[in-house]
Formats: structure tokens, C-alpha cells, sequence
């Protein structure tokens, strides 16, 4: 029993690391130009000392130019000594993750960022989270009944619920035609707990696909995505899983801008609405039946910011299966909202999820479920709505 | 009436002579450079964001949430302000770095602060 505490106690320490986590990052935007963004605690370089940065197999000298601080980091600002070599500079660190800079007695380890825009295609990231997790609730009975100031139900079982989203994006086909708008991505997304009633959410999925990226249509739709999609979900404790072959279309909708409310220090600049849309073909299997059919699947994310330091941030996802016999169990239409609030206590941190609700289900989830998230930041709420920094 | 010469006559005079004019250049001080450097950066700052699919920033006390931005975005932001920047005859930094590290720590930067720390890194 000891063992079962310690486990989420540990990740519980170890998720604000993974949150909110500063990179050392180089980037050459031009052939004679390199520009780095070190981290509080990292060496700076002096300004006119030579720094030797090891790239992709080889390695260039470059000295630095300038070096301030910003926002909490140290930019240097440099020049390639050899500029007759600058081109073949650029091409070391061309499509690399990582790099090493010396000087002095002193190596550092830094992430390589794309110089052109259209080769800002390589990127690789993920977030998680573990907290408890309440047992659904069909009926809502838990969000509020006679006192709306109660706090959430707590979890009698002691649930745990894990969440892992994680995206690898690589330019080209398969790493063929790596310099065209091509690019080929997998995901990885673990939303679970370690509870085998069907009431908790049990939603995760794989998957590979091959993009045309960079699109656009005015206002309508910026840095679009469109292309083709394989993809799994899996139910961890049930005998059900999707496999699906889609075309897939995403982007930005900037005329769905996001907005500030009641706010009286200046709006919050975030991304607009976001989507994301696929259309394909479906085999689903559920307690040893498979099926097969059409699906379409469409989620959107939007970004609401209130009375200065509140964020909402909603997500719906509306899922259609047309499948042939389908059995009475599995629903033709899915719809799943979800609303997660956040505070701004302090800038220099962000926003920490306060709570998140959501409600109905997706995916292979056979039953809508209607649950609270109890991030790890609840200690920051400031219900006298006065304070942060 | 203010004199013609440049000069400034105190806000007392002016009010005393009822001269509007004279009362307004009395408060007024000289542009600087820095406060040119500052307003082009700005300037850069409002019309990259714009491009890139964001709302309007009409004042220095808008708050950019790096955190609800694409990667690649942040990418596109970063270059095209430094090239805005440096189309303007000063020398600038790669920006997108530093933006992604804004992002990394999930910061929400105040306009303002973000065109006092650039013009620290413009040259002149």
C-alpha cells in the first residue's frame, strides 16, 4: 500500500518541471548569424569570445557580438568567423535536434531551432499529467446540489487518473522530399486511470499520417494542415478499439479570435479558434464483433480569458460512425465537451490549471461520463480575485 | 503666445496668458531615440502578430499568452520580427529562440515589457 502512495506522490513533485521548463536553444536564422536563448543558471559567453559549436558532424567557429539579458534569459547574438563557410555552416545544423557549444572549459547542450519557416516542421513534444480522478456521474448530481459553494466530490476509491499527449512531427515523406511543404507526424495520447469500472474515462489512441502543411485562405484559415491519416484507439480496461484510415484537414480560424472579458490591465493575446477534422473509413471492434463504416471526427479549442488572471479553455469533439451493423451499444453520434479554467497568480509562471470539467464521451468510450480534473495548482486560487504579481 | 525660438515659458505663464498652445508645450518633452527605437519596434511587433492569424494589439498593455501558440508560429513570429527590424536599419537577434523559451515556461509577457527588453537587444 506504502508503494502505491509514494508512485504519485513522486510524479505529483515532478509534473511542474515538465510544465514549465526552460531549453537552452540555438537557432541560425541567417547563414553568418547565430542566435542563442540560455536559461537562468547557464554560463553566458563574454562578448568578443569565440564559442566552437559542434553540429551534425561537424563544427564552426562563431564569436559573440552580444550578449543581454531578456525576459529572464541570456541572448547572445554572434557571427560566424569563417564566413566563406557560412552555406555549409547552415547545412550542419539543417534538420538536427541538438547541438553542443564550447568555450572556454565550459559545453553546453542546446536545442537546434529550423531557420526557415517552412522547414518548422521538425519539432517533437509532449505534456502530462496524474491527479484523482472522480467517478462518473451521468445524472450531474455532483456539480453543485444544494450548496453551489461546495467543493468538488472527492474520490472515495482513491482513482488515479493518468494523461499523456505527446507529438513528433518530421519534414518530408517517410524522409524523402525533406525541402517541400510535405511532413510526416505521429501522436501518441494516454487519457486513463487505473480503475476498470466503465464509468472513468479510458480514451487513448496512436497515430501516423502524412500532411501537406503551410496552408492558408486568408483570415478563414491559417497554418493549415490537410492530408492523409492512419490511426488506433484503445480502451486500456475494456475489449474495444477503433482503427481508422481518414483524410484529415486542421488550421487556425483567425476571425474567431479569442477574447478578454471584464478586464481592466489589457486583453490576453492567444491563438485563435483551432481545429482539427478528419473523414475516413473505420473497422471498430467491441467484445469480440468487428464493424466497419464511415467516420467523420471534429474537435475544436478555443481560448476565453476573464477578469485578468482567469483563463477557460474550451475543447469540443463531436465524433460520427456510420458503421454497418452496428451494434445497439455503440452510440452514432458522440459528442464530448470539456472546459478547463485556469489562473494567472504570477506572469513569470503562467496559468495553472485550477479545474477542468468535462462531460459525454468519445472515442471508444461506450458511456458519457461527467467528471472534475483537480490540478495540481489549486493551492494558487485567490478567491479574493486580488491578488498575482 | 510661446515663443517662436524653441523655447518653453512655464505652465503658469501659460495659463496666466491663457495660451493653450504654449501651456501644451510646456508639459511636452523631446521624442528620443530610444522612444523611436521603441515605437518601431512596437510597430513590428503589432503588425507581425497580425499576420500570423492574432487580434489587433492596440495598446502596449495587451498580455501575449505564449503558451497557446504553435511551435512552428512562434517560429514565423520570431523571424519576422527580427527581419522587421532589421528592415529598418538596426541589428537585430534571432528572436525565435528566446519566444520559445517564453513558451517553454508558459510566461504571459505584457507588450510593454516585451518592447523595453527588445530594445535592449536592438543595436544602435
Amino acid at each position: 500500500m506504502r508503494a502505491l502512495l509514494i508512485v504519485p506522490i513522486a510524479l505529483l513533485a515532478a509534473a511542474p518541471s515538465a510544465l514549465a521548463q526552460c531549453k537552452n536553444i540555438l537557432q541560425g536564422l541567417s547563414p553568418t548569424q547565430v542566435t542563442m536563448a540560455l536559461c537562468p543558471g547557464t554560463t553566458a559567453p563574454a562578448v568578443g569570445q569565440t564559442l566552437s559549436i559542434e553540429a551534425g558532424g561537424g563544427q564552426f567557429q562563431v564569436t559573440v557580438a552580444t550578449a543581454d539579458p531578456f525576459l529572464g534569459q541570456t541572448v547572445v547574438n554572434s557571427a560566424v568567423v569563417d564566413a566563406g563557410k557560412s552555406q555549409e555552416n547552415l547545412l550542419l545544423l539543417s534538420g538536427i535536434n541538438t547541438a553542443t557549444v564550447k568555450f572556454d572549459s565550459t559545453s553546453i547542450s542546446v536545442a537546434v531551432q529550423p531557420a526557415d519557416p517552412l522547414a518548422a516542421r521538425n519539432s517533437m513534444h509532449y505534456h502530462w499529467a496524474i491527479g484523482p480522478a472522480t467517478k462518473g456521474d451521468s445524472d450531474g448530481d455532483s456539480f453543485g446540489g444544494t450548496d453551489p459553494n461546495a467543493p468538488p466530490p472527492t474520490d472515495a476509491n482513491g482513482a488515479i487518473r493518468l494523461r499523456y499527449a505527446g507529438d513528433y512531427a518530421r519534414g518530408g515523406v517517410f524522409g524523402f522530399k525533406q525541402r517541400s511543404l510535405w511532413q510526416t507526424s505521429a501522436g501518441l495520447a494516454i487519457d486513463t486511470t487505473d480503475q476498470d469500472a466503465p464509468d472513468f474515462i479510458d480514451n487513448n489512441s496512436a497515430s501516423l499520417g502524412v500532411n501537406l502543411t503551410n496552408l492558408s485562405f486568408g483570415r478563414l484559415w491559417m497554418h493549415g494542415k490537410a492530408g492523409v491519416q492512419g490511426k488506433v484507439q484503445k480502451a486500456v480496461h475494456h475489449d474495444t478499439q477503433n482503427v481508422d484510415g481518414t483524410l484529415t484537414v486542421s488550421g487556425w480560424v483567425p476571425v474567431l479570435r479569442s477574447f478578454t472579458l471584464f478586464s481592466k490591465n489589457g486583453e490576453f493575446i492567444a491563438a485563435p479558434l483551432s481545429f482539427s477534422a478528419s473523414y475516413g473509413y473505420r473497422n471498430h471492434h467491441d467484445a469480440g464483433e468487428s464493424y466497419n463504416g464511415r467516420v467523420f471526427d471534429a474537435s475544436v479549442n478555443y481560448n476565453l480569458f476573464l477578469f485578468d488572471q482567469y483563463s477557460a479553455t474550451l475543447t469540443g469533439t463531436w465524433t460520427v460512425s456510420d458503421l454497418t451493423n452496428r451494434p445497439a451499444t455503440t452510440p452514432r453520434t458522440q459528442k464530448m465537451f470539456k472546459a478547463t479554467v485556469a489562473y494567472l497568480a504570477n506572469p513569470q509562471s503562467g496559468f495553472k490549471v485550477l479545474t477542468s470539467f468535462e462531460s459525454g464521451s468519445a472515442g471508444v468510450m461506450l458511456k458519457e461520463v461527467r467528471q472534475y480534473f483537480v490540478g495540481i495548482a489549486v493551492s494558487r486560487l485567490n478567491l479574493g480575485g486580488k491578488g498575482g504579481g | 503666445m510661446a515663443p517662436n525660438d524653441g523655447t518653453k515659458t512655464s505652465l503658469a505663464d501659460a495659463a496666466a496668458n491663457n495660451d493653450a498652445h504654449a501651456a501644451l508645450l510646456a508639459v511636452s518633452t523631446t521624442a528620443s531615440p530610444s522612444d523611436v527605437k521603441k515605437g518601431m519596434i512596437f510597430n513590428c511587433i503589432v503588425s507581425e502578430f497580425f499576420a500570423q492569424g492574432f487580434p489587433a494589439i492596440i495598446t502596449e498593455t495587451a498580455r501575449i499568452v505564449w503558451s497557446t501558440i504553435d511551435d512552428d508560429v512562434i517560429i514565423l513570429l520570431g523571424n519576422g520580427i527580427t527581419n522587421c527590424i532589421t528592415a529598418r536599419g538596426f541589428t537585430c537577434p534571432a528572436l525565435a529562440p528566446p519566444f520559445q523559451n517564453l513558451k517553454n515556461m508558459g510566461q504571459v509577457t505584457v507588450v510593454r515589457d516585451l518592447v523595453t527588453a527588445l530594445a535592449a537587444l536592438v543595436r544602435p
